[in-house]
């Protein structure tokens, strides 16, 4: 990797542009004079840069390059989902016709072959987005791998697998920069706590979701991960794991808050429901403190989504049978309204400094 | 000591994680088939029927067959789910069972519990077959009974012909598998059933249906699919075409072994 990421030098690019900007906008408010020497040094110093920056990085200079980046990204992501299918049906397709032996080599050469395939074009691509498509293909390749095995020799299903392909999954994303492959690694994180969680209640592990509150302590495992190590060097990686850990933690709270006979919980489900409810609230209300405090846009969004969801199923369940519906929307929409100025208040309190 | 990180440290980290994890797979494999097999069963197509795939149908080559397993009842009343799974078994493997005067409420608690990993014995043409052959020969004496008295009635003839059709059913093309037994310690089971040959124990489910009672029933085994090797796909490669649900004659017999992590592969399979 790097000593400064391609994440840095694009963002260090846009701060350029826009300083270049503003520093336009004051010389014509005749708020700041340069005087040309300086003019010239400071253009000379960021042009330099940003030559720099193109050839090493090929970042994005202009906006129009930056709405084109984009069109590459979600080209690359097709491409590698693409691929990642076709392997799958080739495999599919031909296995069963071939010896056990072979099998099992094509296997190996695959996950190997896929993954020295990655580093070799990362090594190769400074933009990155051949690199970010073979990694996703090495991955698909290695899950097949694993799965693959199991069936062939009738193996015994076991959450292992998901540690091994978390494992696999964060490995490539922190060296590629490659927040697609952070989310299966997240994904695979969570299945495996989950599971485990699970097993250690008695449940078969294959049932995990069948009792939400295993999925407490993964969410607090993906919130703790950015708090105790830091992501500078990664944009959007930290923002990823508050946005899993919410959904980890949020969305099982739903669930119990609408069938709280899936709890264990020692209480009626009626009653369950009730508690999950409150907690829903609570922890949704704390979620958007806590994102407003520390300038955590994605936590202020996504506790404000569930505040919101919580909010509108009471309503439902209190109001719908019994008041017209123009009555329930215009409710719903005071309700939006007071929120709103809520939020105000909320966003011109003191706040943390940036970046933690 | 901190390390500095780098993309060749990071390509030996991952290769060195994609070798171990395929060597702890193949490894675990290899401790399975080593040594004497837990169990040895010789099957026919009866117990172990070619596994269709749904989808993608036409494009998976791979072959497996599939464990046909039952559940004997002596009565014929499936409604009390599966009768030697007690409410004292239940509770031994770990369910939480209400009392037997518990009010609808409070029986609400105990619903939705989750399947429980189990250790599962597999009789393979034992006494359950034969009480399932017995229970059919009860079924057609009494059939051609009211025959005797009831000639005319269509009711009656069409009951004698199924009786007589699932008799020979039973005898004849119906898998002589069943789970006999359940525990939480393989060994136990084990020494329950000593004979390799006609009992495999496997891993399995156990769960509660919900219903107005909780109805104990056997979820499923764990490996219940078995993937033909290529060296006998052709024994049943001429059968992958045959989709009609018609139950046949056996057409093929197979040894199945189970190792030591009670996992089975395929070590014969020829035509009849």
């Amino acid at each position: 990797m790097n000593e400064l990421s391609r994440t840095e030098a694009q963002r260090r690019a846009d701060e350029i542009r826009v300083f270049r900007q503003e520093l336009e906008r004051l010389q014509a408010e005749q708020a700041l004079t340069l005087t040309d020497e300086q003019r010239q040094a400071l253009t000379r110093h960021h042009d330099a840069l940003l030559a720099r920056y193109a050839a090493t990085f090929d970042i994005d200079r202009d906006q129009q390059s930056q709405r084109l980046s984009l069109g590459m990204r979600v080209a690359s992501f097709l491409g590698a989902v693409a691929l990642a299918a076709s392997v799958f049906f080739l495999f599919s397709q031909y296995w069963g016709l071939l010896p056990t032996w072979v099998q099992v080599t094509l296997l190996l050469a695959a996950s190997s072959g896929t993954l020295l395939a990655t580093f070799w074009i990362g090594s190769r691509d400074p933009t990155g987005y051949f690199a970010k498509l073979a990694a996703m293909v090495a991955f698909a390749c290695f899950v097949l791998n694993i799965s693959m095995l199991g069936q062939m020799f009738n193996i015994t299903p076991s959450d292992n697998a998901f540690i091994v392909w978390a494992a696999l999954a964060l490995l490539l994303a922190y060296t590629f920069d490659l927040r697609l492959l952070l989310a299966a690694g997240i994904l695979c994180v969570i299945a495996f706590v989950s599971a485990r969680v699970g097993t250690w209640s008695g449940v078969y592990w294959l049932y995990f979701g069948e009792r939400p509150e295993h999925f407490f302590p993964a969410a607090l495992l993906l919130f703790c991960v950015p708090l105790v190590l830091p992501h500078r060097r990664f944009a959007g990686f930290a923002a990823m794991y508050r946005i899993f850990a919410l959904l980890t933690l949020l969305l099982p709270v739903l669930v119990l808050a609408n069938w709280g006979w899936t709890s264990y919980l020692p209480f009626s489900g009626a009653a369950t429901e009730r508690i999950y409810q409150v907690l829903g609230f609570v922890l949704s209300a704390g979620a958007i403190w806590l994102g407003v405090r520390r300038d955590w846009p994605e936590t202020v969004n996504t506790g404000t989504v569930f505040f919101v969801i919580f909010l509108y199923t009471k309503f439902y369940d209190w109001w719908w049978d019994i008041v017209p519906k123009f009555v329930f929307f215009l409710i719903i929409g005071l309700t939006a309204i007071l929120f709103i100025l809520v939020m105000k208040r909320l966003r011109a309190a003191p706040r943390a400094p940036e970046g933690t | 000591m901190k390390i500095a990180w780098s993309n060749s440290r990071a390509l030996i980290a991952a290769a060195a994680l994609v070798l171990v994890s395929n060597v702890i797979a193949l490894g675990g494999v290899a401790y399975n088939r080593h040594g004497e097999p837990e169990s040895v069963l010789e099957l026919t197509e009866r117990e172990l029927p070619i596994q269709f795939w749904s989808w993608p149908d036409n494009d998976n080559s791979a072959v497996h067959l599939e464990l046909s397993w039952r559940i004997g009842f002596e009565s014929d009343d499936w409604s009390r789910g599966v009768e030697w799974l007690t409410r004292e078994e239940l509770q031994r493997l770990g369910f939480s069972m209400p009392a037997a005067d518990a009010t609808p409420e409070q029986q609400e608690r105990y619903i939705g519990q989750s399947a429980r990993e189990v250790f599962l014995a597999l009789e393979f043409d034992g006494p359950a077959y034969r009480a399932s052959i017995e229970r059919a020969r009860k079924r057609l004496r009494a059939a051609e009974m009211a025959l005797a008295t009831k000639s005319a009635d269509e009711l009656v003839i069409a009951t004698a012909r199924g009786a007589k059709a699932q008799l020979e059913d039973e005898q004849r093309r119906s898998s002589r598998l069943f789970v006999v037994a359940a525990d939480l310690d393989a060994d136990v089971l084990r020494k329950r059933y000593p004979d390799r040959k006609h009992y495999a124990i496997v891993r399995g489910r156990v769960a509660l249906s919900n219903g107005r009672h909780l109805l104990p029933r056997i979820e499923g085994i764990e490996t219940d699919t078995i993937r033909v090797p290529h060296a006998y796909r052709s024994v049943v490669e001429r059968y992958l075409g045959d989709r009609s649900y018609e139950r046949h004659e056996p057409r093929y017999a197979a040894t199945v072994n189970f190792g030591r992590r009670l996992e089975p592969w395929l070590v014969q399979l020829s035509r009849m």
